[in-house]
């Protein structure tokens, strides 16, 4: 006590006497130099490309299994889907009663759930057609924090706001060149990871990359209220939605189903044709496209009896993307391997859902058939004529109705976990990840929660 | 009949004769000669000795009903059943309801029962065929049906309802519901749902309740029904302990085959109670036997606990050596939460600082810098993993 209150006088003369001798020092500004982007040089065993729901848990992965660990996200939060886009349901982990889903990514799901005193479905009851019933909604801000705090944890170093501009590949693995704000960083590392959800990455390391004529549209995730859904004339609502749409006051297929818009109050009910998040120019035209449908929406139905006080309550900051580009891979997942559940040799996670396309007429949602749960083949994930290299999420190797349903975030989860899994291994044995035993990975999965699939 | 109840217990003593009638119900409908019964599995298996009735009261119209509890020889419940006397009306008539509806200890739905010569009818008082009665025994056993959220003037759709107080059987069935009624007797589907997911549920389940005993929790959970196992689990948590036998049926429900049975169990288990060391002990054999997903949530009960037995933070010290990711940083936080500093627990953990992986090694320094060390091995290990990473690990 004795002490602080010593050295809270001495500060005090300090200042006054400061103040006397050189009064022009209290000015708080002062002429700084100007800002020089900060080059660097970074080595890392793996780098993981893309902070979205793969990306995270295959960070995470490698951090745990003791390797050096660099994870890119040129956003400003960890999430992806499930944050920044405001899909805040990742999916469905649960397949016929059993768990097929599990590891970081259920972890993941499972705290945000009760640390917001949430409720899980009940699994053992089948969902029959309405598979919705089995999504698990979580708190998406808070998974956004938890799953920054489970990096932290595992020693992964995190760099937002940045993104690769340069890939090449070397004797030891690639170096990656990222551009950020005041950034531009070196990163040489041994096994690389895309996790861009577009393959964005493989395509600049020179690996080809494969897109669709027409893609699935991107959804802006919103809140509207302010009306009684009950009190509507939803007979009225809907005619006179659908002659905006006839006069071209509405655009035709944006929202496909004005009941749902209105009943959901904004809940994935958007089609935003063409999202493309892959660079910021497409993406930049996704979000003003998103916002400018909304907006247009809102005006029209604002002239509407009892929707006269709707308003916007709240919006995501970016529409979320459902396709873009996937690899050309060792191995592309057929729809028919898919709903036959075939389990591959070196399978390495599950994947459930319906096959779900969405398109101008909405979506009709293709159940499995009982008991059957898909899986994903190591091959898929690796680009073809390419070392060292990995993608997991949307982007991997796949026909477009497989990919419909791979796509959907818990299956991207298990692939983040299962390509970090052979990252760590490819490095630990020097190898490219193809060279790798299934029985060690499977083995390395295990040993972190994951479910493994088998014959 | 839609206004809130309150049951009065009227102190009768036995109505034998309802519990020789009643004593077997296996889920067929039972072909008495005076009787329609289908029936549900009965939560418990005890014989019925005798009958006690309560009588209910329906606020502010002050009309009374009467709820039977029947109870066994050692005065548990067994099931509790009502008499059901209230008009349907379909096609312009009225018939009145003239059932028994019998419900499971736990509130679940048991039974119907129709009274000689009485029977369901549908449109133009068609009488229910054995398959339909079959169809609204499944229908009122589904207690998450859509039904509950429909009120009873939204069955049918708004062009063709009909006049007020009039079944709409003829008229089309709103097709939300379509697929959890039975055909043709939407609203005789809709009011006995109700009559069963209605306020008497709740003062079955108060009843049962007020007489719970670890006894009769055990034998509720060895119910095959799943709802009656998460209704007993739901309630132990009242318990100030946990009877040997009765904490074994709780364990032996953690398991990867049923994920949320497993999850209510494990949450079920309160910080009173798991300062009995035989329950502490057989958490932790428990994490070696279930999958990933559910081992951090067992490690965290530990955590609940008052304290931890020497035995027990050893078994979770030793666990250390072959766990990862969460599993192994819940159990850093158990030790740390729980004040554990056993040299045996410091130096099973001082051991990991070597460990290859970095994550383990790192977690296992963060949790002894938290202690004040004075073991000289222990702190040299320390110092050896400080060395390692200064060196870039």
């Amino acid at each position: 006590m004795e002490k602080m209150k010593r050295r809270s006088a001495i500060a005090t003369i300090g200042a006054v006497s400061l103040g006397l001798a050189s009064p022009r020092l209290l000015k708080a500004d002062v002429l700084q130099k100007p800002y020089a982007v900060k080059k660097e040089i970074l080595k890392t065993d793996i780098l993981v490309i893309g902070g979205g729901t793969a990306g995270v848990i295959a960070a995470i992965q490698a951090g745990r299994a003791g390797c050096s660990t660099i994870l890119v996200e040129n956003g400003s939060m960890l999430g992806g889907t499930t944050t920044t886009g405001g899909v805040s349901f990742p999916g469905i982990f649960f397949a016929w009663g059993k768990q097929i889903i599990s590891g970081i990514g259920w972890e993941l799901v499972q705290e945000a759930v009760t640390l917001n005193d949430d409720e899980l479905p009940d699994f053992s009851r089948p969902h029959g057609r309405q598979h919705w019933h089995h999504q698990v909604r979580v708190n998406g801000p808070l998974y956004a924090i938890l799953a920054e705090e489970k990096c932290i944890e595992a020693g992964v170093s995190l760099r937002f706001y940045e993104t690769p501009v340069n890939i090449t590949g070397n004797r030891n693995g690639w170096t990656v060149t990222t551009m950020g704000k005041g950034t531009q960083t070196e990163i040489q590392c041994n096994q690389l990871i895309d996790c861009t959800g577009n393959a964005y990455a493989a395509s600049i390391a020179g690996l080809s990359v494969l897109r669709e004529a027409e893609t699935q549209p991107g959804t802006l995730m919103f809140e509207i209220g302010g009306y009684d859904y009950n009190r509507l004339d939803m007979d009225m609502v809907k005619s006179r939605f659908s002659e905006a749409v006839q006069r071209g006051e509405l655009v035709k297929g944006e929202f496909y189903n004005v009941d749902a818009l209105l009943r959901s109050g904004g809940d994935n009910v958007q089609h935003v044709a063409g999202a493309d998040s892959t660079t910021s120019e497409t993406h930049t035209v996704a979000n003003i496209a998103g916002r400018a449908s909304l907006l247009r929406t809102v005006r029209f139905l604002r002239t509407l009896p009892g929707l006269e006080k709707l308003k916007i309550l709240d919006m995501q900051n970016e529409t979320a993307v459902r396709e873009t580009y996937r690899i050309d891979g060792l191995y592309q997942v057929t729809q028919e391997d898919y709903v036959t559940g075939r389990v591959f040799d070196d399978a390495v996670s599950y994947s459930y859902y319906p096959i779900d396309l969405h398109d101008e007429h909405g979506v009709i949602p293709k159940q499995l058939k009982e008991g059957m749960v898909a899986t994903v083949p190591l091959r898929s994930l690796i680009p073809k004529n390419s070392r060292n290299f990995l993608v997991a999420g949307r982007c991997l190797s796949s026909d477009r109705l497989a990919n419909s349903a791979l796509r959907v975030q818990a299956s991207c989860m298990g692939m983040g976990q299962a390509a970090s899994a052979a990252a760590v291994l490819a490095n630990q044995q020097g190898k490219s990840p193809h060279e790798i035993s299934i029985a060690a990975l499977h083995e390395l999965l295990a040993a972190h929660g994951a479910v493994v699939p088998t014959v | 009949m839609r206004g809130q109840y309150r049951w009065l217990p009227i102190g009768l003593k036995k109505w034998t004769l309802f519990g020789l009638l009643l004593a077997c119900h296996t889920g067929q409908a039972q072909n008495t000669p005076w009787a329609t019964r289908y029936f549900r599995n009965q939560t418990v298996s005890f014989k019925t000795h005798e009958v006690k009735p309560f009588v209910v009261e329906v606020n502010n119209t002050g009309y009374r009903d009467t709820l039977y509890q029947a109870l066994s020889e050692n005065g548990e419940p067994v099931y509790y059943y009502r008499k059901i006397l209230q008009e349907v009306c379909f096609e312009g008539e009225c018939r009145l309801l003239n059932a028994y509806l019998y419900w499971n200890i736990t509130g679940s739905y048991l039974g119907l029962e129709l009274p000689p010569e009485e029977f369901l009818s549908k449109s133009e008082h068609t009488p229910f065929v054995p398959s339909e009665y079959a169809e609204l025994n499944k229908i009122l056993a589904d207690s998450l049906s859509p039904l509950a959220n429909f009120a009873y003037e939204d069955l049918i759709v708004k062009d063709r309802k009909p006049p007020s107080g009039l079944d709409a059987v003829t008229g089309a069935t709103t097709t939300n519901i379509a697929g959890y009624v039975v055909d043709g007797a939407v609203y005789t589907t809709h009011t006995l749902w109700h009559l069963v997911y209605g306020p008497t549920r709740q003062e079955v389940m108060r009843l049962t309740a007020e007489v719970l005993t670890p006894e009769l929790l055990g034998e509720i959970l060895q119910s095959a029904d799943m709802g009656d196992r998460y209704w007993a689990l739901n309630h132990i948590s009242h318990l100030q302990r946990l009877p040997r036998q009765l904490a074994k049926q709780v364990l032996a429900l953690m398991d990867d085959k049923q994920y949320n049975l497993s999850e209510r169990a494990i949450s079920s288990l309160q910080p009173q109670q798991l300062g009995d060391g035989f329950l502490q002990g057989e958490i932790v054999k428990k994490i070696d036997q279930v999958g990933y997903s559910l081992k951090p949530q067992l490690i965290v009960k530990l955590g609940e606990a008052p304290f931890l037995t020497e035995g027990v933070a050893q078994q979770l010290a030793t666990y250390l050596k072959q766990s990862n990711g969460k599993p192994l940083i819940t159990i850093f936080d158990v030790l740390q939460k729980q004040q554990v500093s056993e040299p045996k627990v410091l130096s099973i953990v001082s051991d990991l600082l070597a460990n290859e992986n970095r994550f383990i090694a790192n977690n296992a320094y963060k949790f002894l810098s938290g202690i004040a060390i004075k073991d000289r091995v222990i702190l040299g290990k320390m110092e050896a993993y400080e060395a390692r990473l200064a060196d870039g690990y």
